[in-house]
């Protein structure tokens, strides 16, 4: 129980589209086209849990409702007042699963899954039959309503009907793992199908697939270095850290790929969400390729705002809130908080480094700067994702043979 | 010849070059030391767990056999290649069981499954061999059973059996669970239009493309063993195998990781919807589930039994269907006794979906009509024997019905021996299965005991060898005498055997409470105490064995001999000698005129 496995869904996504994509080319009109790939993403969902299909048409209804709200309030001196209050709410709901997890996790399957027994007694004795799952891709979501109602704010022109709004949500391939695309990225093909198109969807579909069927497959007992460091040297744990690095690098990153190309079927080119992360040769390269989707909200969203392209400590400050909102997006955990520390100071040092002293080039030197980033900056950092509180000190101890 | 290569290469590939190459090769060997790193960390050999283990097994008493006419076709939990059954053959009488885990029944010493102890009761229908073919998935639950009957209707059997547990049959909650079978039913479900909606509910798209691929390459169908090969071939030349311990954590779980480990959806929603009583047992949450029970014709469930109904009757295929069997004492609470029988009132409802006559549609319990034997828990069985027994005699019933003749078989050596200890005989047989079986105390359904070579009576001989006070068998088994103790224990062997068992008597001559072995070699009489020591002459033998009469005639405790002789003066008169143990010499004890015909044999 608790499980979803990833792969399902994407071998659900390709399957459908086998069907989907000759579908969407013959329809002729782009709401139509919309409608289809939202219904595409439903019925993805359905196959997880009728619960969860429920629970997204009922988020995105309500993101529906305060996106109206908010774009009618950004002419009045409400404007801020309407965002801040729907972000809140959005937020809290993400604070709610985060801080009450186990409460949460029941009450969302328990409530969601009585909710289906008055529409469809049929659909909700399916839905008993299926797992029971965390509300799987709300994180994400979360912040792609975010992104909607700050654009609503700013006063960007956009349709803001119910059906564009499920059509921005449940849009198939990036509901579950992402990436946090915009909405304005969601632009489908309006025409014929593009020779371009279907070259990216070829390239992305293998490189995907080659990541997680086997680089990350491969290297997935590695994960096993989180649960039973305790009985193993120093030389085995970091031998095994290094490589769950990878296998982490190499899922994430994997997944984010097949959903652009999925997405590139149907002429939505998505930005891609890692670039070689692990070879850059500072943080400040290494956050700029590594879930770029995410650092690009957190950067658009919080570092702007809070003033991080002005000089002096404003910009550190600024730095610290953005990365602080990018270790708790992934849970709230006195981990993910070392994590944003972290990372924040590694940035900031990198920052005032930088600006007194330029950066020397030369191969040898980037292979020494890769090496050593890799190996003592993003590898230890990488295991605090997903570490109990209470593992935190018994882990790292261990790794450094304390 | 350099510049040449380079433009065959941007021939192939347009901006292949040197050192485009060479980048390549660079990343070949880093994927290379990857995989050798990574690869025998990852090496896991596919688990089959322990149903497929005890496939074929019979009963898994120390020395008994396989019963090869039974195999389990169903996968293990987690195995993704689905069932494996083949077409029936003509020559046997196969019969599809479609069962969860209340066919089970797991003992200290055995493991064994309904079904298995069902086939040797009924071995031949219309003389062809039964061979049974079980569907068996531990929580299986209605809809699976559907999905499974399609599978078992692809094998064209001569009878499909279906085992509803009680728990599940109107349980809605409980409908669906052995997920990872769904791509492989995807081929046979898709050929039954009526099943579209049920693939619609329980399918995915991702099950009928890799349901599809399975049927096109076995290398898909069984990828866990393949991707388990490919490991075990890269362990095997991989330079670089790394040891990591994996000790099981020992910490306390939390809420969530509790609901991780519940293995079944059911079990979260008996959980948190029904308020649980903290601190029951695993009955009183099996018994929770017959009172949860949703009585209404419009759940899944009941919609699933009719289409069975609908589905064996337009295929023609004779099928019997029985309700598994609670514990007894569980249907002596009033209350559950009520829930039950509304349980089976609510799918004898559905038997009108089971108009044919080849369609046997039961749902009265067993428990109700099968008395006492035991259970491990209140659906699990803990003895097998007298379900096996009404189950094969009922379902021969309903063959007859249809005209087939079902062979059962003949109890051809009985006694009446005290097999259990208690001081009460009991009826003891070998059936044509050559299995040992009790009825104990002459009042229950036959219990199997060890097994046989030989279902000659002449083979086998009654005494406690050991002297726990319970009836042993004795037997010669490659020139060895053998015994099993209680008649239930494997068999020991004692000592050589260079007697025929029908040229032996048995009988205690040296009064140690053990049965010893009696015989007449080189015209003696010559015993072996308890039949594992040497043998150790007696008295002279002056008639054949089958003119003596063994009995404790004096009263002492020990058995003595008593030959009947012919006269040496007077070839009419017959006299009766006397041997105390054995051991004491020849007594006259007494002389007779008239000659008892039935007594002598040969002169």
């Amino acid at each position: 129980m608790l499980t979803f496995d990833t792969f399902d869904y994407f071998l659900n996504l390709f399957s459908v589209v086998v069907l989907a994509v000759p579908a969407f080319y013959l329809l002729p009109w782009e709401k139509a086209r919309e409608l289809l790939l939202t219904l595409v993403g439903a019925y993805l969902l359905y196959l997880i849990a009728p619960r969860l299909l429920l629970f997204y048409l009922v988020f995105w209804a309500v993101v529906a409702l305060l996106d109206r709200i908010v774009a009618k309030a950004a002419e009045t001196r409400l404007g801020l007042a309407s965002l801040l209050l729907s972000i809140a709410a959005l937020l809290g709901l993400l604070v709610a699963w985060r801080l009450a997890e186990p409460w949460f996790v029941v009450n969302f399957n328990l409530v969601f899954n009585d909710m289906l027994r008055p529409l469809s007694t049929r659909v909700y004795e399916i839905d008993l039959s299926r797992n029971i799952i965390t509300p799987i891709g709300m994180s994400l979501a979360a912040f792609r309503a975010i992104d909607l109602l700050v654009t609503s704010n700013l006063g960007l022109q956009r349709d803001r009907s119910l059906r564009k709004t499920y059509f921005i949500g449940l849009f198939p391939p990036i509901q579950i793992v992402g990436p946090v695309a915009q909405a304005s990225e969601l632009k489908i093909a309006l025409n014929r199908p593009q020779i371009d198109d279907f070259r990216a969807a070829l390239h992305g579909t293998i490189s995907g697939l080659f990541k997680v069927l086997v680089l990350a497959h491969l290297t997935s007992s590695a994960v096993d270095v989180l649960i039973y460091y305790e009985n193993n040297s120093v030389w085995a744990i970091w031998l095994e850290l290094f490589i769950y690095v990878l296998f982490f690098y190499w899922n994430f990153s994997g997944y984010s790929d097949l959903a652009i190309a999925v997405s590139a079927l149907f002429g939505v080119r998505l930005r891609p969400n890692f670039a070689s992360p692990l070879t850059t040769q500072n943080p400040r390269d290494f956050w700029n390729s590594w879930h770029i989707s995410l650092s690009n909200f957190a950067q658009r969203n919080v570092f702007v705002p809070l003033g991080g392209m002005r000089r002096g400590n404003r910009q550190f400050f600024a730095l610290f809130v953005t990365m602080m909102t990018i270790a708790l997006w992934h849970d709230i955990s006195i981990p993910l908080v070392i994590f944003g520390v972290y990372h924040s100071a590694g940035l900031i040092l990198h920052r005032v480094v930088a600006e007194r002293r330029p950066p020397r080039n030369g191969v040898s030197l980037a292979v020494i700067k890769t090496t050593v980033l890799f190996m003592f900056y993003y590898a230890i950092s990488i295991p605090l994702i997903s570490l109990d509180a209470s593992e935190v000190l018994p882990f790292y101890s261990q790794l450094f043979g304390l | 010849m350099k510049a040449s290569l380079t433009n065959r290469l941007r021939r192939v590939q347009p901006g292949a070059t040197w050192p485009s190459l060479a980048r390549i090769g660079a990343w070949a060997i880093v994927w290379f030391l990857i995989l050798g790193i990574s690869a025998p960390f990852i090496a896991r050999v596919f688990e089959n767990d322990a149903y497929n283990n005890r496939v074929n097994v019979y009963n898994t008493v120390a020395g008994m056999r396989q019963n090869a006419a039974v195999q389990i076709v169903s996968p293990s939990r987690n195995d993704i290649s689905g069932f494996v059954a083949e077409q029936s053959r003509d020559d046997d009488f196969t019969i599809a069981w479609i069962a969860g885990s209340s066919i089970q029944s797991i003992g200290e010493e055995f493991y064994t499954f309904v079904p298995a102890e069902v086939q040797p009761l009924m071995s031949e229908v219309d003389g062809r061999p039964t061979t049974i073919d079980v569907y068996f998935l531990s929580g299986i639950r209605i809809v699976d059973i559907y999905f499974a009957v399609l599978e078992t209707l692809e094998t064209d059997p001569d009878l499909i059996v279906i085992t509803w547990n009680p728990l599940w049959v109107l349980n809605n909650t409980a409908n669906h669970d052995w997920s990872e079978l769904d791509p492989e039913i995807v081929r046979t479900a898709l050929r039954e239009p009526s099943s579209l909606t049920l693939v619609a509910g329980y399918l995915s798209p991702g099950d009928i493309a890799l349901g599809t691929a399975s049927a096109m390459s076995d290398a898909v169908r069984y990828r866990s063993q393949t991707a388990a090969a490919i490991n075990r071939s890269v362990l095997e030349w991989s330079p670089f195998t790394r040891e990591f311990a994996t000790e099981p954590a020992t910490e306390p779980l939390d809420e969530l990781d509790r609901i991780r480990q519940m293995n079944i959806p059911v079990a979260f929603w008996r959980t948190y919807r029904q308020a649980p009583v903290q601190g029951q047992s695993l009955a009183e949450r099996q018994l929770q589930f017959i009172l949860d029970s949703t009585l209404d014709d419009s759940t899944i469930n009941a919609d699933v039994i009719r289409r069975i109904g609908q589905l064996t009757a337009d295929q023609d295929t004779p099928l019997y269907t029985y309700m598994a069997p609670i514990k007894h004492s569980a249907l002596a609470e009033p209350e559950i006794d009520a829930a039950l029988a509304e349980i089976e009132a609510a799918v004898a409802s559905l038997r009108v979906h089971y108009p044919e006559p080849f369609q046997s549609f039961n749902t009265t319990s067993l428990s109700r009509i099968v008395e006492s034997f035991a259970f491990n828990d209140i659906i699990h069985l803990g003895e097998v024997g007298p379900v096996a027994e009404y189950l094969a005699g009922d379902i021969c019933e309903h063959l007859a019905s249809l005209g087939r003749e079902c062979s059962r078989p003949v109890a051809n050596l009985a006694a009446s021996q005290d097999f259990d200890g208690n001081g009460a005989s009991d009826v003891f047989a070998v059936l044509s299965d050559g299995i040992a079986r009790f009825a104990l105390g002459a009042e229950s359904l036959w219990s199997v005991g060890v097994e046989l070579n030989s279902t000659d009576p002449a083979e086998l001989a009654f005494g406690d060898f050991n002297g726990d006070g319970t009836t042993d068998l004795l037997r010669i088994h490659n020139n060895t005498y053998e015994y099993s103790p209680s008649a239930t224990k494997p068999w020991q062997p004692l000592q050589p055997a260079t007697t025929p068992l029908a040229n032996t008597r048995l009988g205690d001559f040296n009064g140690d409470g053990t049965t010893d072995l009696l015989r007449i070699h080189n015209n003696t009489y010559e015993y072996s105490p308890s039949a594992t020591k040497p043998w150790q002459p007696l008295q002279p033998a002056t008639t054949p064995l089958a003119n003596t009469r063994l009995g404790d005639f004096n009263g002492d405790g020990t058995t003595d001999l008593l030959e009947l002789r012919r006269s040496q003066t007077e070839p009419k008169k017959l006299e009766w000698f006397l041997s105390i143990a054995g051991t004491g010499d020849w007594q006259l004890r007494a002389a007779s005129t008239t000659e008892p015909v039935m007594l002598l044999d040969g002169n």
